[in-house]
């Protein structure tokens, strides 16, 4: 955690008062673990683009995502349309910048909703135990039974298709992986000392639960948080490429997939490239996340 | 062991009753009334309401859990309210294309994933290591649509070496394997590689390597199989993440498969059908569960006593 400065051990007075110790915090040490990660510093430049990409969306664009000019029908890319134009000669550079706001907040919200669902559940399970950990942990068998995409589809046949549709599905679906993890911790940390002593001093339930546990399990929170995110935007891609996520013309990646697949040998330049931005984004977030994973905690290897 | 067993089969009952009940609440709460559904234009108030009679929608939903679930134990599945045609037969049609696709593509995901681990795990930090990493990580990174697309454009229409779509041969089902596997393979490859370092830095392997054995003997009498415990436990989340690939790569390819009836049954608003294809789908998942349970529990005693 600290690094040892190796000349402070050299005279005897400083040996006396024992060696020098440079103090470092959590937060600065878990920082030049990431740094020292050449592909995570990479991943986290482009989500930094990409963010930049899906805020500035509206300067950078050089035309309206939605404007359709059917004479332009599958323009090949060129300098007027970088990344050429689709079955409705609409720009696809354009809908593919403004598809990163989507991307950006599908992968942000329903992943932090689901991961405060999560930790609710993790902790409670975890520290009060008995019949209602038995029972959240069913309900999270239950939910891990199915194949997400399966569970959001039934999310969406009773909502409807539609983008906030897929902001509840994608949130219903993600937390019962995190609440496993908070839950495992949660059982080892509240058997720790200074559990004990909290509860010793007459620190209530909840708050020896939200103040003393709570913060002691953020480490894998924000890992699964970080790896949510990629996850979550591949299941919105994915769905959406089915037609049962975003509706047109909204310009999601996936359904521009969609709606550009059967030409897919004539103009493939419309279905691929909305594609790769999918992959660049989603390798990004993942290079981040292991980055983060590593940092935050070494011994997590292998476990997330 | 037989105990085990029996303890295993015994809490998969919880979870399908679970899930099929969370199912049937969410299907439930749909506003819209599926006579009208099936009878489009001509809808006579009279015959309305005997066809709500007979298929029992007036009674409360526990009731209609119940029975729809005897009906199930029976291999009732209901009947497609836009097709009429029956539910488990549509299913049971469906069914061997997604079979023979999932197992295909966890054959795939198995004959790359493992070796490649065993190959990074052997030499690490070494240039095949770092690309086996960058493979990886662009295999759980690559959306399963996207590949199949371009894996169609490419070795389908340019090369012109495998059919584009459809289900007719083995040669169609080459395609959607390998992209279907492909984000699998990529995982237990890391995991392989991370766990068969953690064995080979191990007392017992030092102690085997002090005898004299040779590095394959080994690698493959004493490393392998214990490093392949937790890839044989990765197995179970691996079926409920195939499945959900499965859905996509059906769409894709054109293979007629579960996944296709159940994109179907959404956007046609069809309950029974959708209810009988997730019921599918889960149960899937449980057996899918179940064997990596038992062969978790049969390549490590220490599992069967706890």
């Amino acid at each position: 955690m600290s690094d040892v400065n190796p000349e402070s051990a050299q005279t005897s007075a400083t040996l006396l008062e024992g060696p020098r110790v440079r103090q470092t915090t959590f937060g600065q040490d878990v920082w030049r673990r990431f740094r020292r990660n050449r592909l995570a510093v990479a991943g986290a430049m482009v989500v930094l683009l990409l963010v930049a990409c899906a805020l500035l969306a509206r300067i950078l664009a050089p035309y309206d995502p939605l404007l359709v000019q059917l004479e332009k029908q599958f323009s090949p890319p060129s300098a007027a349309h970088p990344f050429g134009t689709d079955v409705y000669g609409r720009d696809i550079f354009s809908r593919v910048l403004f598809g990163a706001r989507i991307s950006l907040l599908i992968g942000l919200i329903p992943s932090a909703i689901s991961m405060l669902i999560g930790t609710i559940v993790g902790v409670l399970a975890g520290f009060q135990g008995g019949w209602l950990d038995t029972l959240l942990m069913r309900l999270s068998d239950v939910v891990m039974a199915f194949p997400s995409i399966i569970l959001a589809m039934v999310v969406t046949y009773t909502l409807g298709a539609s983008l906030f549709t897929l902001f509840i599905a994608l949130s219903v679906v993600g937390w019962a992986g995190a609440a496993r993890v908070v839950r495992a911790q949660t059982l080892s940390l509240k058997e720790r000392d200074f559990v004990t002593a909290a509860r010793a001093i007459g620190v209530t339930r909840s708050g020896t639960m939200f103040r003393h546990i709570v913060p002691n399990c953020l480490a894998p929170i924000i890992v699964l948080l970080t790896l949510g995110i990629p996850s979550a935007i591949m299941a919105e891609a994915g769905l959406s490429f089915l037609g049962v996520g975003a509706q047109p013309p909204t310009p999601s990646w996936g359904l521009m997939v969609n709606e550009a697949q059967q030409y897919v040998f004539s103009a493939p330049w419309a279905s691929i490239l909305p594609g790769v931005a999918i992959l660049i984004t989603v390798l990004a977030f993942n290079f981040v996340g292991d980055g983060l994973r590593d940092a935050l905690d070494p011994y997590l290897k292998g476990k997330l | 062991m037989l105990r085990y067993l029996l303890r295993r089969l015994l809490q998969a009952i919880p979870v399908i009753i679970g899930t099929t009940f969370l199912t049937f609440i969410l299907l439930e709460v749909v506003p819209g009334d599926p006579i009208a559904m099936m009878m489009k234009e001509h809808i006579d108030p009279d015959v309305v309401e005997r066809v709500r009679k007979e298929m029992h929608l007036d009674d409360p939903w526990p009731q209609r859990y119940v029975r729809y679930m005897a009906g199930v134990l029976r291999g009732d599945f209901g009947e497609s309210y836009k097709t009429r045609r029956d539910v488990g037969e549509l299913l049971a049609n469906a069914f061997p294309a997604t079979l023979a696709l999932t197992a295909s593509a966890l054959l795939v995901a198995w004959g790359i994933g493992i070796p490649a681990g065993i190959i990074a795990a052997t030499r690490p930090y070494s240039p095949s290591d770092h690309a086996m990493t960058v493979f990886a990580l662009l295999g759980v990174s690559v959306p399963v649509f996207w590949l199949g697309l371009l894996f169609q454009l490419i070795f389908g229409w340019k090369l012109g070496w495998l059919p584009i779509s459809g289900f007719k041969g083995v040669q169609y089902l080459i395609m959607p394997a390998i992209v279907l596997g492909a984000s699998s393979a990529a995982v237990i490859a890391r995991l392989t590689r991370s766990s068969l370092l953690e064995v080979m830095g191990s007392d017992y392997i030092r102690t085997a390597r002090a005898k004299g054995l040779r590095n394959l003997i080994v690698l493959v009498r004493h490393a392998l199989k214990n490093s392949l415990l937790p890839v044989v436990t990765v197995m179970a989340i691996q079926v409920a993440e195939l499945l959900s690939g499965a859905v996509i790569t059906e769409s894709v390819f054109g293979i007629p498969g579960v996944g296709r009836v159940s994109v179907k049954a959404i956007q046609q608003r069809d309950f029974p059908l959708l209810m009988g294809s997730v019921i599918m789908a889960v149960v899937l998942v449980v057996v899918g569960n179940l064997i990596a349970d038992i062969s978790y529990a049969y390549l490590d005693p220490r599992i069967r006593y706890e």
